[in-house]
């Protein structure tokens, strides 16, 4: 059965396939490999139901619904997007059991305002749902189920993603009706610092918090929202890669309540030379103007990785925790400095 | 159930060709079924009975072959006066199915265009507002026509392509193809809709202006109809889906074998009796109104048999039924000219 689906995959990205009696091209998805690739993605949304979850959530009724969150960066993509709103999606969030012992991951969005959580099984079973840490960076809340043992999902090593890889967003089967599948491509690899990376898979607010899925079952990242979606399919989502989730796992376990790195400044227009990001201002009280940072400074490296541009940077430090150590290499007219410094959160939000 | 509608879809007559046989060779099987469904993809306007704009033009007969008179087909997904959609034709004699929510009003003028430019004025056989979708008849033949599938056969994660007209973006007349899978079968509640059934969600592109165009299978074969985005009651998520075939097949192809023919003309009984039927009016949207017959015309003929007086006419309206192409003779103003009408069906 897994056969299929990687000689299907091979096919779809061109890669060599066997050799044919006559000199046409290679065809990109005859009808074999078409009854193939929906067979697969079937039983890949199927392997992953049990690990997805409805979350349920209660709020007071005038509970303002925003993300309020340092996401600027990823909002600057959609630049029609408003920045202000996300849909409240007035029905049940995806989620989805990270560990056996009963964690689930949701959108931060979604259960931030709530007065209580519950969460619905693919079982159909309706458990309490006791909130846990909070991670801006990702857009995640962590709850946690009452003691037992639970269908975790099994997440894909993303050093084998790549782009153009098949990928199915799935989310929770809703009580009893089957999963909703989407298909897409990993569209590119390294968005939001390197915490999550893009498909043009549809993802809404309702299976945000639900599973990326490649065609062999294995949860390859979490989908969320970044910006507020129009219903007309932007063709850019964003997703939460398995590293991320991983390394964030013990602090939301903890219950810390992690926020996006914070410097204090703002960045000019970028020259298109491609290297480093022009600071326009440095707002007082801030990291930034605590170590002397100046407008006019350009930052060309950040914990020794060069920057690119005013977008790379904001990507690296919204993609740092508040309270992160970070070391900048500055350029300041032909003195080269280097800044150590230690993010905060932002105080606006 | 499933047998009754497949005696509907024999006793209607589809002529439609069957897709040819896929394994002769191997081939991109999207493209391929892309291709074999666009032919049947039309793009379907309506205009309130009262709009002045985009009238047709005064004084020629109405011809099933004309050439168009009209100016190019311009973008015109306005939600006023005149909204379009797409539509897919299902038999070569002219049937059309396409999205109901642009006959809402019964009396809205309906047309066509088809992929070879031609404009034809449509008229509105049924119409079913539970599922949103309206049956359409123009008078042509030898038209190319999509097969309807039995959408109990679709599963999840097959692929499928919606076609339609974008935004109204399909100015040649060709539709545009969007891939995606089967996303879920399932009831979508919504306010936009009174359907309860099970729909085809899908994550191909069903923007405005696709609905009412054919989702189609990788055979070319019609499974559902694209319904406008409808805002899922559970989710608070706009939803892409298509009506399946077999819904549509059960609550609205019967209209073609029931119903009173229907012709809509307002006729006067005068003293010139032995000499034709005399229009007092014409009953805007209807099949009279789509053929340019006017108040004042006399019809003299029809269907190839002279006609001596009103209730002659209507007896020979009664002896057709809905959907039949039949021609007519009028003399207006001491001209006589002949046109084709489609006999409609009217439930009163």
């Amino acid at each position: 059965v897994w056969r299929a689906p990687t000689v299907l995959a091979a096919l779809v990205l061109g890669a060599a396939s066997a050799a044919r009696a006559d000199d046409a091209p290679p065809p990109l998805l005859d009808r074999e490999d078409a009854r193939a690739l929906a067979v697969a993605i079937d039983a890949a949304a199927r392997d992953v139901a049990p690990a997805l979850v409805e979350v349920l959530i209660d709020r007071k009724p005038a509970a303002p619904s925003s993300d309020g969150s340092g996401d600027e960066p990823l909002r600057s993509i959609l630049r029609h997007a408003d920045p202000e709103a996300l849909p409240d999606g007035d029905g049940p969030s995806c989620g989805i059991i990270v560990a056996a012992d009963g964690i689930v991951l949701a959108p931060l969005y979604r259960v931030k305002d709530a007065t209580r959580c519950r969460v619905r099984l693919a079982s159909g079973a309706i458990l309490e749902a006791a909130p846990l840490g909070t991670d801006e960076r990702l857009k995640l809340a962590a709850l946690k189920l009452p003691e037992g043992r639970y269908p975790a999902a099994r997440f894909a090593d993303e050093r084998t993603l790549h782009v153009g890889e098949l990928v199915v967003a799935v989310n929770a089967p809703g009580g009893a009706g089957a999963p909703v599948m989407r298909l897409g491509i990993v569209s590119a690899l390294e968005r939001a610092g390197g915490l999550m990376f893009e498909t043009d898979a549809a993802i809404d607010a309702a299976n945000a918090g639900g599973a990326l899925v490649d065609l062999r079952g294995r949860v390859v990242g979490i989908p969320v929202l970044v910006s507020r979606q129009t219903g007309l399919d932007s063709g850019v989502g964003f997703v939460v890669k398995p590293g991320a989730v991983r390394a964030a796992l013990p602090a939301l376990r903890e219950g810390e309540r992690a926020r996006a790195g914070f410097l204090g400044v703002t960045l000019g227009t970028d020259d298109g030379s491609g290297s480093g990001a022009s600071i326009e201002s440095v707002v007082e009280g801030t990291p930034a103007s605590g170590a002397g940072l100046r407008a006019g400074d350009v930052v060309v490296e950040i914990d020794g990785r060069a920057v690119d541009g005013s977008y790379a940077l904001r990507d690296q430090l919204t993609s740092r925790k508040a309270g992160a150590p970070v070391a900048l290499t500055v350029r300041r007219g032909a003195r080269t400095l280097d800044v150590r410094l230690t993010l905060a959160a932002n105080p606006d939000e | 159930v499933r047998r009754a509608a497949l005696v509907a879809a024999a006793a209607i007559g589809f002529a439609c060709a069957a897709p040819a046989r896929a394994d002769e060779r191997r081939e991109d099987a999207v493209a391929r079924a892309a291709a074999v469904a666009a032919r049947a993809v039309v793009r379907v306007e309506a205009r309130d009975a009262s709009s002045t704009a985009e009238s047709a033009p005064a004084g020629a007969p109405w011809r099933d072959d004309a050439i168009p008179e009209l100016p190019p087909p311009v973008a015109r997904y306005l939600p006023g006066e005149v909204e379009m959609a797409s539509g897919v034709i299902i038999s070569p004699d002219g049937y059309i199915l396409t999205s109901g929510a642009l006959f809402r009003d019964a009396a809205r003028h309906g047309r066509v265009l088809l992929q070879d430019g031609r404009h034809l004025e449509a008229v509105l056989i049924g119409r079913d507002g539970v599922l949103d979708v309206a049956i359409l008849k123009i008078a042509a033949r030898g038209l190319p026509c999509a097969e309807l599938a039995d959408s109990d056969g679709v599963r999840p994660g097959e692929l499928v392509i919606a076609l339609g007209d974008p935004f109204g973006i399909a100015l040649d007349g060709a539709p545009s193809a969007s891939a995606g899978i089967v996303s879920a079968v399932r009831p979508v509640p919504s306010d936009e809709t009174k359907y309860t059934g099970p729909m085809i969600e899908t994550d191909a592109a069903i923007n405005p202006g696709v609905q009412g165009g054919p989702l189609v299978d990788l055979d070319g074969r019609v499974i559902g109809l694209c319904s406008p985005l409808l805002r899922s009651r559970a989710t608070d998520c706009l939803v892409a889906c298509a009506v399946p075939s077999n819904a549509i097949r059960a609550r609205l192809l019967h209209v073609r074998l029931g119903g009173r023919p229907y012709l809509g003309v307002v006729l006067r009984e005068d003293a010139r009796a032995g000499s034709g039927a005399q229009v007092e009016g014409v009953v805007p949207g209807s099949p009279a109104a789509a053929a340019d017959i006017r108040p004042n015309d006399r019809i003299i003929g029809f269907a190839a048999r002279p006609i001596a007086s009103a209730k002659a006419l209507v007896a020979a309206i009664e002896a057709t039924k809905a959907g039949d192409t039949v021609r007519i003779r009028v003399e207006r103003a001491g001209r006589v000219f002949e046109v084709d009408v489609v006999i409609a069906r009217r439930d009163f």
